[in-house]
């Protein structure tokens, strides 16, 4: 197989892609009202425990993804069950970006398109690229990325600019106790959670020591925009920011130009592109531990039936978007036992018992 | 026959297979290396013979026999074609010269036959390029390519005189990458004038010019030019590598090799660069790239080819970087232009109106009112109607050129408006679009034409989600490109934080400290710093204009 390698920025890069591209557009914290800002912090701390974790195994195990360690750690019955575990949460996560995406865009963009159209569309770019490999999804990524993070902060500061917004929104404080801030944390640290997907890169990383500056540096920017877009809703919309569905969007649509110029559509178009690439990246790694899983050399012909099945999970997986507001918690708490409590107990054995490939693997 | 005993031919088995001539190549090898082991002999009739024999039916062949000066029993023949000699080269320095003023040079009875060679090449050919040789087939290519063979009786050498000269276009501008500022003399058809170009932009002993032969039918001259010492020599090797295995009947010009040598064979995008300017081959060999030039054509080409090369032209570099930094922002737009403005424009009419100002959206709605088709028929009408005018511009013959201009401007385009089958804001899209693409280097923006349609297509059905997803596509395409093992994007995607002096910027020459990282790592520093230009010290310690009105009064 051919060498691939891919710098720490654009690791880091990557991560931030992944985890912001879909939280921009349903802002996790949002759920907890006006406190949402503290719930980013919230999830920000348990991201950054996420994030260390990660980096521990990774350098435990310098030369293998998760799907390869686990089974080194816990034996092969024992291993491959938990490496399933994280395979289908890679194609979970996947599929449920797919659904956020067609939900999105069919909502936005397209009123009234098929979500299955544009789930294809969706899903057909992926594939193209996701058989590129990992190398040419961080370089398209390096040059789609800047132009995401500009959008949002052209439109934050478009948005805190409007007379109606203030951040006087964001008193009082715990106004209905503790119990939506949890909410909050634990969706936004669902979102943060997604740098799990590190664990299927450091093998690729190079420079490799640089791998848990690489998480905590990307949780720590994914936070940062994330706390700025949920401060840009709390104080557009106040305490009613938890019934919309698209906060950040619902606040973009407002804005308004000398009265001429709707910017919500170049915004979202440009937000739509970082959900492309997530799909991708997700799509590959999914391939990737799928051969790993089977023990096989190539997985590009993974790509093809993987995305298949993608496509078909994303268009049945929820029904609305009430089920999914009705059911996110449970959500969030599938994704957080993959990747806080399951990594944590890798970590927890690894050190046990002294297990790692680190000695011999090295360069 | 020959694919039956091709195909049960297995490594382990016996030679006898392969020594049979049972496959064309083999019987072509087996006759050329008759020609090429074959020698001259010491007769002249003979060798005179063979020639004439090898140039059967070639009526420019020029066999011409004539008597050493006051010598009658030492024969000699010259063998040129007609057309490719200097016509005075030949019949003053080398036939005039030997046949009448060897005497006046030399000891006259001193010359014998036996000593004819050695006399005719010291004392009297005038030719300031000779060679001998004493193979056949060398002589037959030397007269091939245009030099002229001396045939000396009783000895078994010819030797040839570097008497090329034939009819050659001079050297004009650049035809297709005009300049304001900077040089104006363009390559030409002529290797050796091309090479010369070069040589004296770039006065250097480590400017190697590498030629070999390509074609087995046409046999073109090649020359692969780099700088030793900045070129990276895997780059050098793995050029000539690849030009070594082709194997094709001709090379009419260097767009045959182009294709031949290109990393990703089926991409739209250019790979490999062309130009035809010698201040842009000296810039590329100076930024650790290989230039191989191609008899025949001026377009030389040059590897590796970046992306970001689409929007420079060797102006930026004469120009101050300021308005360089200007004009290549404009050219990133025009590119941006002529690749996704069609296709917004269709998303927009038929999606996302409410982009658009209102007075604007009535007034466009007012257009089309009459148009009997939706936005993209319209849109994709007026392209191709475009297209057609644009291809018809290039290769109608120069006296209907009028004609057509005046129809394609009436009738496509002022006429179809007033009649109401295309809106007014579609014709100037469609024209801005053309405009647009005629900015940046003109291959590089071949791509961009072609992909314009598909991007049309995608917008028309999915408004801009539709064509937000074909340019991802396209992004994915062009940056999974490599051009000789380099990315194509380079300063970009990957990101190279130093070449982006010279992407979207140009910076000064004083700023520009380094070569382009990953064609010029072998030898990254190209200037000294610090050479930043300051004002004089002592004008600010005088005290400057205060000082000189003083002195004034």
């Amino acid at each position: 197989m051919e060498r691939v390698r891919i710098s720490p920025l654009q690791g880091a890069m990557l991560l931030v892609t992944t985890i912001t591209s879909t939280a921009i557009i349903l802002l996790p914290g949002a759920i907890a009202g006006r406190d949402a800002w503290l719930a980013t912090l919230g999830g920000l701390a348990v991201g950054l425990v996420m994030a260390v974790t990660i980096s521990f195994l990774g350098q435990r195990f310098p030369g293998e993804t998760i799907i390869e360690y686990t089974e080194i750690l816990l034996g092969k019955y024992i291993g491959k069950t938990v490496s399933a575990l994280f395979l289908t949460f890679f194609g979970y996560l996947a599929a449920l970006t797919l659904w956020d995406f067609g939900v999105f865009i069919s909502s936005s963009l397209l009123v009234g398109t098929p979500m299955m159209a544009i789930n294809i569309i969706g899903i057909l770019v992926a594939t193209y690229t996701a058989r590129y490999g990992l190398e040419v999804i961080a370089r398209v990524n390096q040059i789609f990325l800047p132009l995401i993070i500009i959008s949002v902060l052209l439109a934050s500061i478009i948005v805190f600019t409007m007379p109606k917004t203030s951040l006087a929104h964001i008193l009082p404080v715990l106004e209905n106790g503790t119990k939506p801030l949890l909410a909050g944390t634990a969706k936004v640290a669902d979102w943060l959670g997604e740098v799990i997907v590190l664990s299927m890169v450091i093998p690729f990383l190079y420079p490799q020591k640089h791998s848990r500056s690489v998480a905590m540096v990307s949780v720590l920017i994914s936070s940062l925009i994330l706390l700025l877009v949920s401060l840009v809703v709390v104080a557009t919309f106040g305490d009613i920011s938890p019934t919309l569905f698209f906060p950040f969007y619902s606040a973009v649509l407002l804005i308004e130009i000398s009265r001429v110029l709707r910017l919500d559509v170049v915004i979202t178009t440009i937000w739509i592109i970082g959900s492309f690439i997530k799909i991708s990246f997700l799509l590959y790694i999914l391939a990737h531990g799928t051969a790993q899983w089977f023990k096989l050399v190539k997985h590009n012909f993974l790509i093809m039936p993987l995305a298949v099945i993608i496509l078909s999970l994303s268009l049945i997986i929820l029904k609305s978007v009430a089920e999914y507001q009705s059911i996110s918690l449970q959500i969030s708490g599938y994704l957080l036992f993959i990747s806080l409590v399951l990594p944590a107990f890798l970590l927890l054995t690894a050190i046990i018992t002294g297990r790692t490939t680190g000695k011999k693997d090295v360069k | 026959m020959a694919f039956f005993s091709r195909r049960r031919k297995k490594p382990g088995r016996t030679s006898s297979v392969d020594a049979r001539p049972n496959s064309r190549e083999s019987s072509r090898d087996n006759k050329e290396r008759t020609t090429q082991s074959l020698l001259l002999s010491p007769a002249l009739e003979e060798n005179l013979s063979h020639l004439k024999k090898i140039f059967t039916d070639c009526s420019d062949v020029v066999f011409r026999e004539f008597l050493f000066a006051q010598r009658e029993q030492i024969k000699l023949a010259l063998v040129y074609i007609d057309g490719l000699t200097n016509k005075s080269q030949v019949s003053d320095q080398i036939m005039r010269a030997l046949s009448l003023e060897v005497p006046a040079a030399t000891d006259n009875t001193a010359i014998t036959k036996a000593n004819a060679l050695h006399y005719v090449k010291m004392r009297g050919l005038c030719v300031h390029q000779v060679k001998e040789t004493e193979k056949l087939q060398e002589a037959v290519d030397a007269i091939l390519s245009g030099d002229s063979i001396l045939l000396v009786d009783g000895h078994a050498t010819a030797v040839i005189n570097g008497s090329r000269g034939w009819e050659a276009r001079s050297i004009e501008e650049s035809q297709i990458q005009g300049v304001v500022r900077g040089p104006r003399e363009s390559f030409v058809e002529t290797l050796r004038t091309n090479t010369s170009l070069l040589r004296r932009k770039v006065k250097n002993k480590d400017l190697k010019i590498e030629s070999l032969t390509l074609g087995e039918v046409t046999r073109t001259d090649i020359a692969v030019a780099y700088l030793k010492g900045i070129v990276n020599e895997g780059l050098v090797t793995e050029v000539k590598q690849r030009l070594a295995r082709i194997k094709i009947d001709g090379i009419l010009e260097s767009g045959y090799i182009e294709e031949l040598i290109r990393d990703n064979p089926m991409s739209m995008f250019p790979t490999v660069g062309y130009t035809d300017r010698p201040d842009r081959v000296a810039a590329n060999l100076l930024e650790g790239r290989v230039a191989i030039f191609v008899d025949g054509t001026p377009m030389v080409l040059t590897v590796p080819h970046f992306f970001v090369e689409a929007i420079q032209t060797p102006e930026d570099y004469y120009e101050q970087s300021i308005f360089t930094t200007f004009v290549r922002l404009l050219r990133i737009g025009s590119l941006i232009i002529a690749l996704t403005l069609p296709s917004l424009y269709v998303s927009i009419i038929s999606f996302h109106q409410e982009m658009l100002p209102t007075p604007l959206l009535l007034s466009i709605a007012a257009q089309r009112e009459a148009v009997p088709f939706p936005v993209f028929v319209e849109a994709l009408l007026m392209e191709i109607a475009f297209e057609i005018i644009r291809e018809a511009g290039i290769r109608l013959p120069r006296q209907v050129g009028q004609a057509i201009s005046i129809v394609a401007a009436l009738i496509v385009g002022q006429a179809a408006v007033q009649a109401g089958l295309v809106a007014g804001a579609t014709i100037i899209v469609v024209a801005l679009t053309a405009m647009a693409s005629f900015v940046v280097y003109y291959s590089g923006s071949l791509a961009f034409r072609l992909l314009r349609f598909p991007l049309m297509f995608l917008a028309a059905s999915f408004g801009l989600f539709g064509l937000i997803g074909g340019l991802i596509v396209i992004v994915v395409h062009m940056t999974s490109l490599r051009s000789f093992g380099v990315p194509y994007l380079a300063p970009i995607g990957p990101l190279v934080p130093g070449d982006l002096k010279d992407s979207f910027v140009r910076a000064p020459w004083w700023a520009m400290k380094k070569r382009p990282h990953l064609v010029g790592q072998n030898n990254p520093v190209r200037e000294v710093s610090g050479m930043r230009p300051k004002p004089p010290q002592s004008t600010t310690q005088k005290g400057g204009d205060a000082d000189a009105g003083r002195r004034q009064n």
